[in-house]
């Protein structure tokens, strides 16, 4: 009889409770009802972002959750206002809520795929944003990041096509031309670079980097005069830019203008005492002119400055070598060799 | 004797008598003529001194070149046009330092008179050979062939060939520098006066060569050239440098030339060259430690000597095999060549006859300063010959397998120049130096000893860039808001629910609800309420609405709903009651609209009569009154007629839409049957009316 009962007590609560959730689910006007007031505070919010209030707006989307919880749309406005704040965490858990009820969203996984790529996380980042092109988020910096993403991942010419189509869909975006080049220059299509530096700087007049690149690039064509003036143009523009002076000075060095050179690299470590690539640039200009003394003083300021400068024990080693220090060089090759470059092995053979 | 070497004896006969015959070696003398010279009273008596004074000085030869060059330089500022003198001291500065200058007063001399003396064009030729000139070099030696009577320019072809030669082989060598740089090992080592002869201890510790600087104020010069003469000294070493020099001192030193040629391999007995001695000799002194002195030395085997002159000596370190120079000419090919003995049995004096190392090693020309290393295989050693830019330069030989010499190669240039390189000693704890002897820029006056450090290949220094290649983190990360999203659109769907019941009974009925929007006069939902009278509708917008309602039996139901009123937002109540069809049931048609004083049916009217024409097809066997009232404003027979004319309209109108005629009858009843009161606006409203009467089933 006990056993009878509980039977019935329990059919009846299972019974009572799909009732319940019948009324509650079935319950068209609550639903109505939820979703008028889901939009209202939805809406409140796109103004607040259209206003520039993000954190008005954060209210409102948070309003609107409370009537419709996971609703995609506010998931993802309140995840892009995280980010904007860099609650990166936060704008992560929102943007998994969403892909996790409606994984078609593409921009929410361009998002997550940027928010994968400020957590380092390139394999990651690059799922995602394969998944936001897939789902036809096909924007011009969802191909650009898929791009930067296949370059650091050394896939470099997936990422030739992804900035060509960043470009196609953006035909002014100046660091897709810029990359691009970059890419081109990594897999050795120098004129290909070339001509996606010039429409970088052609797009953007101010962009520095782009100079910078084209003109070291016009040093490996042979085109030193046109790398001064890609390097004088940035030193116009910028005078505190001592990588420009060191670029600059590298040009007239491989054009045999030693003085001019050294008024460069001088200019660069005037800028900033402790770059010590321009003091190893300097030593060089020195050691062309013959002035080996001076040129080891300045080996030995960049080596003060880094103490793992391969370059400048290798390049001290020579000029030592050429004042007949023989034993200082094959040490100062024994400490570039340690430090990683391998080409100072066939110049310690020379000292056995 | 081969055939080889048996021209070679010829080659060098041919060319000692050319000496013989035709000095070209030896410079010319040429007069000063007192006439010419004179330029003027002032000055003259004191510079034609200094030119007689010169002149003393020149004759005795190279070694006083030096001193007649300081008085010619007092006699030049006197007059500087003197071909003559121009000519002397142009080869003063040739034998002593300073080329350049050289050919700057032998060209002034041959510009100022060309036939200054028949050699001029030689010493020019000789003077821009020394300084790597070697296509003028050639142009003067060629000029000065040419202008020689033919008797004589066959003696000296040979000798002048050789020394184009010389220039062609230079040439090449100075395209082609080798790596290395060559430092004088300072003072203390090196001096004013004559240095060279190096020889290293073999634990590399000490440094044995031999200077022409005066070793006490009692030193003599030997005055065949005025130098000094030769002693040996010893430094000691000190890091990359020598210090402590003093001389070997007696009995190794003595009054005459004594010059250090080798050292044992054990590094205890030096080789010693006295040239007094036999013709020129090698002796050997051992060095007692204990004591800091050496032995007086004494004649090496007789194997090594002969009434000629041997200058070098060295021994291979197991001390199996000697080498030697000798000029001895029955041996010889030329000159002073370089010899070989090997021992009979090791650790004994018992040497087989030394043998000239042939024809491979040694030319018709001179061999000097021989080296071998302590493993017997490398052959260092000075030569005229082969492909030497001028003098003597350094070459190296190493032994093949079938024990004959490789092919002597050049050391290069700039260890080899057209002046005399010598007595080449490799560092044999450390290879990349060796040292030697040489007249060069970095001494400290006449023969010097060098140190060679020698470079590996040409290396090209490393320039660093640090400009980053990607720029794509100067713009991260990028905006999340690049446009502004858009509103979403409210759903304001509204519900209204309700009963329709029995106005009698109050039981649900089932009936069909339409809503029209009252100012689009559009019906916007339409519902069936079930058999209980429940009902449930979507509207669009909080606002006014008619409503009609048609249930089989009952009458249509016409009313006004306004749900702006409404204080609810989504949900809607409305409840509507009808009656059933009884004849005498009444209905006011409240959306009948006529013309002004007209019974013109408006429009707008004929929503509410297409309910009544429906209601009529629904119940066919209905029978209508359809009447006209209005309110009591006007005089009651105009009040009666428009009445009776409206119910008419309203007639015609469903009888044009297919309603049998005798279904229906129209009545004006005017003000008599008011339903609100005629005092107010309101109530006259109420009171204009069409109304319908069910008056048969």
């Amino acid at each position: 009889m006990n056993r009878l009962l509980g039977c019935i007590l329990v059919l009846f609560l299972f019974s009572a409770g799909e009732l319940m959730s019948q009324t509650v689910s079935a319950d068209p006007v609550a639903k109505l009802r939820n979703q008028r007031n889901y939009a209202q505070a939805y809406n409140q919010a796109i103004e607040a972002i259209k206003a520039g209030d993000y954190s008005r707006a954060a209210v409102f989307l948070d309003k609107a959750l409370e009537f419709s919880a996971n609703a995609p749309e506010a998931l993802l406005q309140r995840a892009k206002i995280f980010f904007t704040y860099q609650d990166y965490d936060a704008s992560l858990q929102d943007l998994e809520t969403l892909l996790k009820n409606k994984p078609e969203t593409g921009e929410a996984w361009y998002l997550e795929g940027l928010l994968w790529m400020i957590h380092d996380s390139v394999p990651r980042a690059l799922q995602c944003m394969n998944e936001a092109i897939r789902r036809s988020y096909t924007t011009d910096e969802a191909f650009f990041y898929r791009g930067v993403l296949k370059t650091l991942q050394g896939d470099y010419s997936g990422a030739i096509y992804d900035y060509t189509m960043a470009i196609d869909k953006n035909p002014n975006h100046a660091i897709a031309f810029h990359e691009r080049a970059s890419v081109r220059l990594m897999v050795k299509d120098l004129q290909g670079a070339l001509y996606d530096y010039r429409m970088a700087v052609g797009l953007d007049s101010m962009f520095l980097t782009a100079y910078n690149n084209m003109g070291q690039l016009k040093m490996i064509l042979g085109d030193y005069q046109g790398a001064v003036e890609d390097f004088s143009r940035v030193v116009r523009l910028d005078p505190a830019n001592h990588q420009a002076f060191n670029n600059r000075g590298q040009a007239y060095y491989l054009m045999g203008e030693y003085p001019k050179a050294v008024e460069d690299f001088y200019a660069a470590v005037v800028i900033d005492s402790a770059y010590a690539a321009a003091w190893n640039n300097l030593g060089n200009a020195y050691a062309k002119m013959e002035k080996y003394e001076e040129a080891t003083t300045y080996y030995t300021k960049a080596l003060q400055i880094d103490s793992g400068f391969a370059v400048a024990y290798l390049n001290r080693g020579f000029v030592n070598e050429l004042l007949g220090k023989l034993e200082n060089a094959c040490a100062d090759w024994n400490m570039a060799f340690s430090l990683g470059r391998k080409e100072a092995e066939k110049y310690i053979k020379e000292c056995k | 004797m081969t055939v080889r070497t048996d021209i070679m004896r010829k080659l060098f006969l041919l060319i000692l008598i050319a000496c013989l015959v035709y000095p070209a070696h030896a410079q010319s003398d040429p007069k000063i003529k007192r006439n010419k010279f004179f330029a003027g009273k002032e000055g003259f008596r004191e510079a034609w001194k200094c030119v007689k004074k010169g002149n003393e000085f020149y004759k005795k030869g190279k070694g006083y070149f030096q001193d007649a060059r300081q008085l010619y330089l007092e006699a030049y500022n006197y007059n500087p046009l003197v071909p003559e003198l121009n000519y002397k001291l142009g080869i003063c500065y040739l034998y002593t330092d300073d080329k350049f200058q050289a050919i700057e007063y032998l060209r002034s001399a041959w510009n100022l008179k060309p036939a200054v003396t028949k050699d001029i064009l030689f010493y020019v030729g000789r003077a821009y050979h020394q300084v790597l000139n070697f296509d003028s070099a050639v142009v003067s030696y060629q000029n000065y062939l040419a202008r020689l009577p033919n008797k004589e320019k066959v003696v000296a072809k040979a000798m002048i060939d050789k020394l184009i030669q010389e220039c062609y082989d230079g040439k090449k060598l100075a395209a082609n520098p080798v790596r290395v740089i060559i430092s004088g090992l300072g003072e203390g080592v090196n001096s004013e006066y004559d240095d060279y002869g190096p020889v290293l201890a073999p634990n590399d510790s000490l440094l044995y060569f031999t200077s022409r600087r005066p070793g006490s104020k009692k030193a003599e010069r030997n005055p065949y050239d005025n130098k000094y003469y030769e002693d040996i000294y010893v430094a000691k070493r000190e890091g990359t440098g020598w210090t402590d020099v003093k001389p070997v001192g007696k009995p190794v030193n003595t009054r005459h030339n004594d010059a250090v040629v080798g050292i044992t391999p054990s590094g205890d007995g030096l080789f010693i060259y006295r040239g007094i001695t036999g013709g020129g000799d090698i002796l050997l002194a051992w060095h007692r430690r204990k004591k800091d002195k050496f032995t007086t030395p004494f004649q090496v085997n007789e194997k090594f000597l002969s009434r000629y002159r041997e200058t070098s000596i060295c021994m291979t370190s197991d001390s199996t095999a000697v080498y030697f120079v000798s000029d001895n000419p029955s041996q010889s090919m030329g000159g002073k060549d370089i010899f070989m003995s090997t021992t009979r049995k090791k650790g004994t004096e018992r040497w087989k006859k030394p043998v000239n190392l042939g024809p491979v090693i040694n030319t018709p020309y001179d061999e000097e300063g021989v080296y071998i290393t302590p493993d017997g295989k490398t052959l260092y050693f000075s030569s005229k010959g082969h492909n030497t830019m001028g003098g003597y330069d350094i070459f190296r030989s190493v032994k093949l397998d079938d024990g004959s010499w490789s092919a002597p190669e050049n050391l290069g240039y700039p260890i080899n120049t057209p002046d005399d390189e010598l007595f080449y000693r490799p560092d044999i704890l450390n290879p990349k130096y060796a040292y030697y002897s040489a007249v060069r820029e970095g001494g400290r006056g006449g023969k010097d000893i060098f140190r060679i450090a020698f470079l590996g290949e040409e290396k090209e220094l490393v320039l660093v860039s640090d400009t980053a290649l990607f720029a794509w983190r100067q713009a991260f990360p990028p905006k999340a808001f690049t446009k502004i999203p858009e509103f979403l659109g409210i759903d304001s769907t509204l519900v209204i629910t309700g009963k329709i019941t029995d106005a009698a009974t109050g039981k649900g009925i089932m009936a069909r609800i339409e809503f029209i929007d009252a100012g689009a006069s559009k019906t916007v939902a339409t519902a069936v309420s079930d058999t209980t009278g429940d009902y449930r509708a979507s509207l669009p917008a909080k606002t006014k609405y008619g409503v009609e309602i048609m249930a089989k039996d009952y009458l249509f139901f016409l009313e006004m709903v306004n749900l702006a009123e409404d204080t609810s937002d989504v949900l809607f109540v409305r409840n509507f009651a009808l009656n059933k069809v009884e004849v005498g049931t009444k209905v006011v048609l409240r959306n009948i609209f006529f013309e002004t004083g007209k019974a013109t049916l408006k429009p707008e009217s004929y929503a509410e009569l297409s309910n009544v024409l429906k209601f009529m097809e629904d119940n066919p066997t209905i029978r209508l009154e359809i009447s006209g009232h209005t309110d009591n404003v006007g005089s009651r027979r105009v009040n009666q007629k428009l009445s009776e004319d409206r119910a008419r309209a309203v007639v015609d109108y469903l009888v044009a839409k297919g309603i049998d005629r005798s279904r229906l009858e129209s009545k004006g009843y005017a003000d008599t049957q008011p339903v609100s009161t005629n005092a107010t606006s309101e109530g006259r409203a109420l009171n204009r009316r069409v109304e319908f009467k069910v008056i048969g089933k």
